[in-house]
């Protein structure tokens, strides 16, 4: 799959059942997924496998995931979201 | 003509929600040839967010629990235009397609003696509005929607269900008879389109809350079968019925609980003035949901709206002192901060009215068909089917209740499965497609492809939206709707002719955000239209201009007509098959 694909790709799958997730998601990887290094872009689409319920307890604090690099991302999605303002939240 | 690779299937589903694979199990489990597709991965559907629970009476909190019960506090929550032979249906079938969930294996949260957990919801009573408070609500933990989806999915992949997953409707297939025979549709990965083929069509799309700026849907939830269904000139029914609720946070749309003003929040304009003491000098920030959103909208609309736009009011929690704040409103903490970006015990979060629920749809009998009206009279619409939110059953009404979307799903699904089985089984033969008639599905898509010249979809996107929440939102007036369906009609060329740059093939995410642009137009448009139409108050639809309800003349449905834009009246259904009519009365709490 060529770059612009899989970023598309992950585009789509940053949508999801939830528009809690979908507020920090979507923007996440408009703005900062190409920023990331190869083990946290990796981390970020093991994130984008997992359970919506499972994301959403993760996101908002309430839980940590147990896999090391799935926790790390985490803390940069909830950073991510803390730095970019409301008014950009819906990409 | 177009070559097109050709899938064939005795049923398809169009969505892979609670409704969507509810249908598709019973027909896979007939060992009919079904196909459940669905635009992402089914356990990413926004069925998900509904965690609170499936109201039904299973007689587990209380053993007197009553089904006639549920249909009278459901009938009433309609505010009468609900019809009473399918809520009747809904409320007495409810209990066997909640305990057959729970024989597939759905985690139901339990009580002490084992049986399956209920909560107390807003509306819901005992003894016809006489015997107090009922708790009527099944639950699993507060992950109802998931557990749902999970079980459902499961349970289709055992009966052989054929998934396909990140699959997008484009448009509906007909014949030359006018019989619905399946879809054009677009394998995501690949961008490869197809026809799929079958003997029945069920749209179980969902909601489109995405026509308002501000919404609790998610963004997937663009109404795609009630675009396909208004392309094919279908009508829809009681489109102007939109459930609004008060504080939802601004920008994001998430949802802050009541519990705030509760807990002795209240909401301030630009000026910082309590201005809820104006409108509800009793009650102020506690008076019901629908008073406290009109009066964010009037204090908007009349130009003491807070921020840069002027579009939003604050909801002020910080004269509580940071204890109360952070220990009795943990998780409002924790909204707050993750989506306005404020900690609410120092400053006030930005809210504004938020779009959550479509009451009106498809219109269907009990059974899933799809129904449209020539000259004044119903019409089965051979082979189209729906369910779910998609759907217009009608057991919502003007305003659903808590907890009945899920049961609306479960029970409606399954109804219109068992149907369809039971017409496949005595066999249904329709003329096939001709190349043209598949041409004719494909021909929108062909359009975006080929525009070279045309407006990018999120501009178009934001203009529909903010037009939809400033004149179509909580808060109606002939006066300002008007403008809004002027805007809507110099719109509707723009968004048929968007143009996108990305013309290539796998995941061309611009592709499918125009498709579903052009979905969240019709849909839009069917509620601009009825909104402006129906010249009185009910349920959610609350209007300045006639702030009454009017049971003389809107003791109906409202269909709206695609092709000649007309809304016309349809009969709501008052005759319940085992019980008494509910008469309509004064609807108080």
């Amino acid at each position: 799959m060529d770059d612009r694909t899989e970023f598309n790709r992950l585009s789509w799958h940053s949508r999801r059942g939830m528009l809690e997730i979908d507020v920090m998601l979507m923007p996440f990887t408009q703005y900062h997924y190409r920023t990331l290094s190869t083990n946290d872009q990796l981390a970020y689409r093991r994130l984008l496998d997992c359970e919506d319920q499972d994301i959403w307890e993760w996101l908002r604090g309430f839980q940590v995931p147990q896999d090391e690099s799935l926790a790390r991302i985490v803390v940069k999605i909830r950073q991510a979201s803390c730095d970019l303002g409301v008014t950009q939240a819906d990409p | 003509m177009t070559a097109l690779r050709k899938l064939s299937f005795d049923a398809i589903v169009i969505g892979g929600g609670g409704a969507g694979m509810r249908a598709s199990l019973q027909m896979a489990q007939s060992g009919f040839k079904t196909a459940c597709l669905s635009k992402v991965f089914p356990t990413r559907s926004h069925t998900v967010s509904a965690q609170g629970g499936i109201t039904c009476a299973i007689a587990s909190a209380d053993p007197h629990d009553d089904w006639r019960w549920h249909m009278y506090d459901t009938v009433k929550g309609s505010d009468y235009i609900g019809d009473q032979d399918a809520i009747e249906y809904m409320c007495s079938v409810g209990p066997q397609a909640v305990f057959e969930l729970e024989h597939m294996g759905l985690p139901f949260s339990r009580f002490d003696n084992g049986r399956i957990y209920q909560r107390p919801f807003g509306g819901q009573s005992k003894d016809y509005g006489n015997g107090g408070q009922a708790a009527r609500t099944c639950a699993a933990a507060d992950r109802t929607g998931h557990a749902l989806l999970h079980t459902l999915y499961q349970t289709n992949l055992k009966n052989e269900t054929t998934f396909l997953n990140e699959w997008f409707a484009v448009d509906l297939v007909r014949n030359q008879s006018g019989d619905v025979v399946g879809v054009v549709a677009i394998e995501i990965e690949t961008g490869e389109v197809a026809f799929v083929e079958s003997k029945a069509t069920v749209l179980a799309t969902g909601g489109a809350g995405r026509i308002y700026a501000s919404t609790t849907n998610a963004h997937i939830n663009t109404g795609d079968g009630i675009g396909m269904a208004l392309r094919a000139g279908y009508a829809m029914q009681d489109m102007e019925m939109w459930q609004f609720h008060p504080t939802g946070i601004y920008g994001a749309g998430t949802l802050v609980t009541e519990g705030c003003r509760g807990e002795g929040g209240y909401l301030i304009n630009k000026d910082g003035e309590r201005f809820m003491e104006r409108y509800a000098p009793n009650a102020k920030d506690l008076a019901g949901r629908d008073v406290v959103a009109r009066s964010m909208m009037t204090e908007i609309l009349e130009g003491r709206g807070c921020g840069d736009s002027g579009d939003h009011v604050y909801l002020k929690l910080d004269h509580l002192g940071k204890e109360i704040v952070h220990s009795r409103l943990p998780g409002v903490t924790e909204l707050s901060k993750t989506f306005a970006h404020v900690d609410p015990a120092v400053k006030p979060i930005p809210v504004v009215p938020t779009c959550h629920y479509m009451m009106g749809g498809i219109p269907t009998n009990v059974n899933g068909q799809a129904i449209t009206q020539i000259d004044g009279k119903d019409q089965i619409i051979p082979g189209l089917y729906a369910c779910g939110e998609a759907a217009c059953v009608s057991v919502h009404g003007a305003n659903r209740l808590g907890g009945n979307s899920l049961l609306d799903l479960v029970v409606f699904g399954r109804a219109a499965g068992i149907f369809i089985q039971e017409q496949l089984q005595q066999g249904i033969e329709y003329a096939a497609a001709s190349a043209d008639d598949v041409d004719h599905a494909v021909a929108r898509m062909n359009t975006l492809n080929s525009n070279e010249k045309g407006e990018d979809t999120s501009t178009l996107k934001k203009e529909l939206q903010s037009c939809m929440q400033n004149y179509f939102g909580v808060f109606r007036d002939g006066e300002y709707m008007k403008k809004g369906r002027e805007e809507l009609n110099v719109m509707r060329e723009r968004i048929a002719n968007i143009a996108i740059e990305d013309k290539s093939k796998a995941f061309n995410t611009a592709r499918m955000e125009a498709l579903e642009l052009q979905n969240l137009f019709e849909v839009a448009e069917a509620t601009a239209i009825a909104a402006d139409e129906r010249t009185e108050s009910r349920g959610a639809h609350s209007r300045r201009d006639f702030p009454e309800r009017d049971d003389k003349n809107w003791l109906c449905h409202s269909l709206y007509h695609p092709d000649s834009k007309k809304l016309t009246r349809r009969d709501v259904n008052f005759s319940p098959n085992t019980v008494e009519t509910f008469q309509p009365k004064v609807r108080t709490y």
